[in-house]
């Protein structure tokens, strides 16, 4: 399994990345949405799109909504499952992630459970676990 | 942002709310081991991270600055990164994860605002920074670590 | 941070051989704050606390309450996600088929905890029905305090953050403050209540009973009691829903196994009231 890690700040990703690894993710990061889609357009080039996108809202040169709308436009990326994972936590901040076609939304802090929890909801949990 | 306008962030039990949430999740699964303590006095090694929220259409804002002493910020990056025991946390380290947390801090304060601001990034320094008017602080405790979190307002 | 290495292993060994979940060394904090509680109901510090239990022999009571506070963990929505599916694709319309009018749907869950088992039975019902059947909900602990947090349908982002589908958060939760609030609609279906599972059963008759994981802290013939009471709250060709690993096999003949999934649920066989 294959994730794309979308985040300005380098703990987060390393928080993210750290966790989908445990699971058995392989992981490609990127600082920002620009960023991001190039990292899709090079995976999609080599025949290896990938699984999921964990990605934050608030970044610069493209924020993740937008990256999330111009993947949404490509027809070729639509099995790629978008997850905003932010501190917006608004309840309009998300309706308007869920209708941009982000498929799921975790709210920033979360632990690495409700990380899980997310992925067994997708469908995208490979290895489970059961440990304290 | 009017001073009416701060009303739904500088209270201290939302903040303590809000710094628990984030230790329990990212660092403790879950667990709640930050508790209110006496704010920090004057130390000589300090660490702070603050973000700004502020709005297009006004000249104020709010500063939320989250401080320790350099060993105690020291411990909090270790555990956030999850580094083992002989891992050195370089400089690089302790500023983008002691940033994170006043990021993730200060953005759920953000969500409180009535209307929707934006927050900018973190900036971390080595003496405290101020704003304007200390409208909130609270002192923690977490481990053996000592942290304190700051309101101010700015314009 | 009172508690020693050696005491933190005698902690986590006890509770391998009793839950089999591990505690790493790491988790000493955990250990402290979980037997912190413990600890100051006998005015001692958790490493005295621990010293007190090595040296006596440790109640089995007192040994239960450790395991139970080390293992208690946040109870998720939609958990297992099967039985949900199960009560939709299956139980429902199998209770809608064999009977001509349902005024309304009875339901039990117990052993509710914080209620994000009634709540997420409420929001399957509420968003897979839209039609009806009417239904409500009886949800029953032994806790006041957690009953108290369940009526108030007021949860923290941390407890919305598992397993909850975000479209089912945006449909029927707003925030209040740092927390979430279920919607007042859902909030009506659901009625709290003090029980002991070892009394009498709360009034039926119920059409479905969740009783999920809480059978296995029971020894077999107080198992056998409550799903002896159970039955007799049970309409004939009514469900009973377990946890994911238990079964009424070699513990109650009334009830016969619905093979939907993996999910254990159960219907009961008519004629079997005693």
């Amino acid at each position: 399994m294959r994730a794309l890690v979308i985040d300005d700040s380098r703990t987060m990703r390393r928080i993210i990345a750290g966790i989908l690894r445990g699971v058995g993710y392989d992981i490609v990061e990127a600082g920002d949405g620009q960023e991001a889609l190039d990292a899709m357009a090079a995976a999609a080039a080599d025949g290896e799109l990938f699984d999921l996108c964990c990605i934050d809202w608030n970044m610069p040169v493209m924020d993740g909504l937008t990256f999330v709308t111009k993947v949404r436009e490509q027809r070729t990326w639509r099995g790629v499952t978008l997850m905003m994972v932010t501190t917006e936590s608004e309840h309009g901040q998300i309706v308007r992630a869920l209708a941009a076609g982000a498929h799921e939304y975790l709210i920033k802090p979360f632990t690495p459970d409700a990380l899980k929890d997310k992925l067994e909801l997708l469908g995208l949990l490979p290895v489970q676990e059961e440990a304290l | 942002m009017s001073p009416l306008d701060t009303a739904t962030v500088a209270d201290t039990e939302q903040i303590l709310a809000v710094a628990q949430e984030v230790f329990a999740a990212l660092i403790d699964d879950g667990e709640v081991l930050l508790m209110e303590a006496e704010p920090l006095g004057p130390v000589d090694d300090v660490v702070v991270a603050w973000v700004d929220m502020t709005r297009a259409d006004s000249p104020f804002g709010i500063r939320t600055s989250v401080r320790a002493p350099r060993e105690d910020a020291y411990a909090v990056v270790r555990a956030l990164l999850r580094m083992t025991p002989g891992e050195e946390v370089t400089e690089d380290d302790l500023v983008d994860a002691f940033g994170e947390i006043a990021n993730v801090v200060g953005g759920n304060l953000k969500s409180l605002l009535p209307e929707h601001a934006v927050l900018s990034l973190p900036t971390v320094a080595t003496a405290p920074t101020m704003g304007d008017e200390l409208i909130a602080q609270v002192g923690l405790a977490w481990r053996d670590a000592a942290l304190t979190i700051c309101l101010w307002t700015i314009s | 941070m009172t508690l020693t290495a050696e005491n933190f292993s005698y902690v986590a060994d006890l509770v391998r051989r009793r839950s089999a979940i591990s505690l790493a060394p790491g988790k000493e904090y955990l250990v402290e704050s979980r037997l912190l509680p413990l600890a100051r109901r006998v005015g001692k510090s958790v490493d005295e606390y621990v010293v007190g239990l090595r040296r006596g022999v440790a109640p089995t009571l007192e040994v239960e309450m450790i395991v139970e506070a080390m293992t208690t963990n946040e109870t998720s929505w939609f958990r297992d996600i099967q039985p949900f599916e199960a009560l939709t694709q299956h139980i429902v319309p199998t209770l809608l088929a064999e009977r001509k009018f349902v005024p309304s749907l009875r339901i039990w869950s117990a052993a509710c905890s914080t209620g994000q088992e009634p709540y997420s039975i409420a929001m399957t019902l509420a968003e897979e029905f839209p039609q009806g059947p009417r239904f409500d909900i009886t949800a029953t602990d032994l806790s006041n305090e957690v009953l108290d947090r369940a009526r108030s349908g007021l949860f923290t982002q941390l407890e919305v953050n598992r397993g909850l589908a975000a479209k089912h958060l945006v449909q029927h939760f707003t925030r209040r403050g740092t927390q979430w609030a279920i919607s007042d609609d859902l909030r009506s279906r659901v009625s709290f209540h003090k029980h002991n599972l070892m009394d009498a059963p709360m009034p039926g008759p119920f059409d479905i009973v969740f009783i999920r994981n809480v059978l296995i802290y029971f020894e077999m013939p107080v198992k056998q009691e409550i799903l002896r009471k159970l039955r007799s709250v049970v309409r004939p060709g009514g469900f009973l829903v377990l946890g994911a690993a238990e079964t009424t096999v070699g513990v109650d003949a009334g009830w016969a196994r619905v093979p939907v999934g993996r999910s254990a649920v159960y219907q009961l066989q008519s004629g079997r009231t005693t």
